[in-house]
């Protein structure tokens, strides 16, 4: 799989050091010898199914198992995806599955989202049923959910999967599972991969044929223990997109690395494009980073980037936006397109970047419509103007 | 991380890809006669009760809904739905008694009351030498009046003749969900919902109809603030001794639990647990007035995995819940009033792969059972009650969907409830059933 590698860089002896120790640590990835076949379950919902792609045998799983095997694993996936199903209904139908599995790879949740299901009872789910395998043997492998495009009716900026996708990455930790975590690749590894992967159109939540090839490749790393994702998150307080957070709050990120480990070292929060001066703590599998709120209390919008890389050579690094929350009491002044609280030439660019585009056009952006009339024009252009200048710190 | 307690599970046959189960045809001629000889004997063996093919409004997507009528027959009216890509509708409820407690077919004039929540741009007032704020992106509540015109012939669909507007409370928030409209008498009388700044951090909010007949409602009140996490799946119910009954999933800091809250003389009461802390999840709750009280059920996890739980409000306690038979989940009292001998509320819920109606009696007792075996994941509807059983139809428009799917009209026959031990079904049992 072919993902993003922002800022990679030649590897010190003490990154190797860290390598081979994080190399020994790691769990073992699981790949049972090439000599005796496992039979790995593919368990979940739509997206296990196959929907977009036509279901058993085009989506991932039969891909899986046949990449498995190129790659000298003697595997069979089967495909136990049931369209909609939530994980409530996931653990009253996981039970009488489980015979002669060697693997569960437990990918669901999505619809829980839907459902009324607080992400606190979908991680308690998703736990019920890995214990539920590993009670009989059974070695788990869990997923984070699919992102859905922008265009979804419920959770279209991926909040609530985000935050679901964490509690899922810190399940797999606590409970030392194995993760593959097409959620991080997919929102954020892959160029343009809504445009790409996705079906697009009146479907918000599933993959094209190509889509559910890249979402084997996520399963079969993880199982090969191929490394190709950077240090994801877990707990993000305040969360992305949070609106009214308090001007006290203390910025807490959770960090972790399923693979060869997080370069402890290398981890830098920047927020409003300054170095925070966050307290590190943890090892290289799960950092805790906390920043607390600057004297006066954070205003506007604060913006959190994370620059952070793990331990394979070469390193999975990843470096930008982590998430943007809106102070309390915050009002924008119209132009102010660029959410920093003013109005000035970087709004101007933004909008001449933009102008002259209609809603349904590629370039349309809705939040530089500043009038709202589906159009980025000169009447924008002319709202922005007058409050040039203007600031609402 | 609560930590369930599983059970060692035997080993089972191993499913085929799809849990679904395809009888093999009779022949046409064999499947006349059975037809007529089951027709015969449900008529001579069932009591003079009352049967009722209530219509149900399905508001399910952002700009159309679904007017179902019998079995499976629907009517789309997406383009008389006002152009508002904005809106979605989640909720309806029969605006009129007669609508909902008549026998047959609708008639012209029936109602229905839709809510739903819709985004709107709200415009800051601007201030004298201050610069031109942003308008706020937020929720409003939406209500809409739609009335019914019967088809021509009573196996048809009608039409719908009007869809109105009608006055909401005057809330805007970030986040608005589950507007749960309350009707008494056949009138709009309240309405409850969530509001917050986030889903996470979403209080429990009510609006009484005002008694100034100047103004529709009442000033919004807080039945409960934000909780330590999600506050979800609200359901509401107007009792006969004139109070109101929500009950909610609450994120208590440790698991969700069913929370429940009572108005009585204007005033609510304090949110409390409906049952005891067992440190497993309590989901979904839905409510049904009944004479004399309301039942509540849910889905809870016990040991291996989720049931649905019954209990009863006899106006002042909640009864001791109790597990109702095999796996089950998102369960729901259906619209049908008048049905069998019970007199009670049919309950329908996902029982592994099958779909099973439990017969309640207005005391809160399961009476009798029927199952639609390996049904598959769309959800059904109660159509019709009688003395031999339930009717279920479907799909619901917008309902997920399960390829291959046989679900129509189907009329189910009651059994009787197992027995205390055997009630004690485990899942497995039933996904081996649906697997024969």
């Amino acid at each position: 799989m072919s993902l993003r590698r922002p800022n990679r860089s030649a590897p010190s002896a003490l990154l190797l050091a860290t390598f081979f120790l994080a190399a020994v640590l790691a769990p073992a990835a699981i790949a049972p010898t090439a000599s005796a076949q496992a039979v790995y379950l593919a368990f979940g919902d739509s997206i296990t199914f196959g929907v977009g792609a036509g279901g058993p045998p085009d989506g991932y799983p039969a891909e899986l198992e046949d990449l498995l095997n190129q790659r000298g694993v003697n595997a069979q996936v089967l495909n136990e995806g049931l369209p909609g199903e939530t994980t409530v209904d996931g653990r009253n139908r996981l039970g009488g599955l489980l015979g002669g599995i060697d693997v569960l790879l437990l990918m669901e949740g999505t619809n829980d989202i839907n459902s009324d299901i607080s992400p606190e009872t979908t991680a308690f789910n998703l736990d019920a049923m890995a214990d539920a395998a590993e009670a009989r043997d059974v070695e788990v492998v869990h997923a984070t959910i699919i992102p859905r495009l922008p265009s979804a009716g419920k959770d279209s900026r991926n909040v609530i999967g985000g935050q679901l996708s964490g509690a899922i990455r810190e399940l797999a930790h606590e409970e030392n599972r194995n993760l593959a975590d097409p959620f991080y690749v997919f929102f954020r590894g892959l160029d343009d991969a809504f445009d790409r992967f996705y079906l697009g159109g009146e479907d918000k939540f599933h993959l094209n044929a190509e889509g559910y090839d890249q979402l084997a490749e996520v399963f079969a790393d993880a199982i090969t223990g191929e490394d190709e994702v950077p240090p994801v998150t877990g707990l993000v307080s305040p969360f992305d997109d949070q609106q009214n957070t308090s001007p006290n709050a203390q910025l807490q990120i959770d960090l972790y690395d399923f693979g060869n480990g997080i370069d402890v070292d290398f981890t830098q929060l920047t927020i409003d494009d300054s170095p925070a001066n966050a307290t590190i703590g943890g090892d290289s599998r799960r950092q805790t980073l906390r920043v607390n709120a600057p004297a006066g209390g954070w205003e506007c919008v604060v913006i959190v980037d994370l620059q952070a890389r793990d331990t394979a050579v070469p390193a999975n690094a990843r470096d930008g936006q982590l998430v943007q929350f809106v102070i309390q009491g915050t009002r924008f002044i119209q132009g102010d397109i660029t959410r920093d609280c003013r109005v000035n030439g970087n709004d101007l660019l933004d909008l001449a970047r933009l102008f002259g585009s209609q809603r349904g056009d590629s370039r349309y952006r809705g939040f530089a419509d500043i009038n709202g009339d589906d159009s980025i024009d000169g009447t924008d252009l002319a709202i922005l103007s007058s409050n040039f200048g203007q600031s609402s710190k | 991380m609560n930590r369930p307690s599983c059970r060692p599970i035997s080993r089972r046959l191993p499913l085929p890809a799809f849990p679904l189960v395809r009888p093999q045809p009779l022949p046409l001629g064999l499947t006349l006669v059975l037809t007529l000889v089951l027709a015969l004997l449900l008529t001579l063996a069932s009591p003079p009760v009352a049967s009722a093919e209530v219509p149900a409004l399905s508001a399910v997507t952002a700009d159309a809904a679904r007017l179902q009528t019998l079995g499976h027959v629907s009517q789309r009216f997406g383009a008389r739905l006002p152009a508002a890509p904005e809106l979605t509708l989640s909720a309806a409820v029969p605006l009129s008694a007669d609508a909902a407690g008549r026998e047959g077919s609708p008639e012209p004039g029936d109602g229905w009351l839709a809510a739903g929540v819709e985004t709107v741009s709200v415009a800051p007032e601007r201030a004298p030498g201050q610069p031109l704020y942003e308008p706020r992106a937020a929720q409003r509540l939406a209500l809409y009046e739609i009335r019914f015109e019967a088809g021509a012939e009573a196996e048809t669909d009608g039409t719908v003749s009007t869809v109105r507007a009608l006055p909401a409370p005057a809330v805007t928030a970030d986040v608005l969900r589950s507007p749960r409209p309350l009707t008494r008498d056949g009138a709009l009388d309240g309405i409850a919902w969530l509001e917050g700044d986030g889903l996470r951090t979403l209080a429990v909010r009510f609006a009484p109809r005002s008694a100034d007949p100047g103004s529709a409602w009442g000033v919004p009140e807080t039945v409960a603030a934000p909780g330590p996490g999600s506050q979800l799946a609200l359901a509401a119910a107007h009792l006969d001794d004139g109070s109101t009954l929500l009950a909610w999933s609450r994120f208590d800091g440790q698991d969700d639990e069913i929370y429940w809250s009572l108005r009585r003389e204007g005033a609510w009461s304090e949110p409390r647990s409906l049952a005891a802390d067992d440190a497993t999840p309590d989901v979904t709750p839905v409510l049904r007035a009944v004479p004399g009280g309301a039942l509540a059920a849910w889905a809870g996890y016990e040991a291996d995995g989720y049931r649905v739980f019954l209990a009863r409000w006899d106006g002042e306690t909640w009864s001791e819940p109790a597990a109702l038979p095999g796996p089950g989940s998102f369960p729901s009292f259906e619209a049908v009033t008048a049905h069998g001998s019970a007199g009670g509320a049919p309950l329908l819920y996902r029982s592994g792969p099958d779909w099973r109606v439990i017969d309640v009696d207005p005391a809160g007792h399961p009476v009798r059972q029927a199952r639609l075996r390996a049904a598959g994941q769309v959800r059904p509807r109660v159509t019709a009650v009688d003395g031999g059983g339930p009717t279920l139809g479907g799909p619901t428009l917008g309902g997920p969907r399960h390829p291959g799917s046989p679900l129509g009209s189907s009329l189910l026959r009651w059994e009787a409830l197992p027995e205390a031990e055997a009630a004690d079904e485990t899942m497995d049992e039933v996904v081996r059933e649906g697997s024969r």
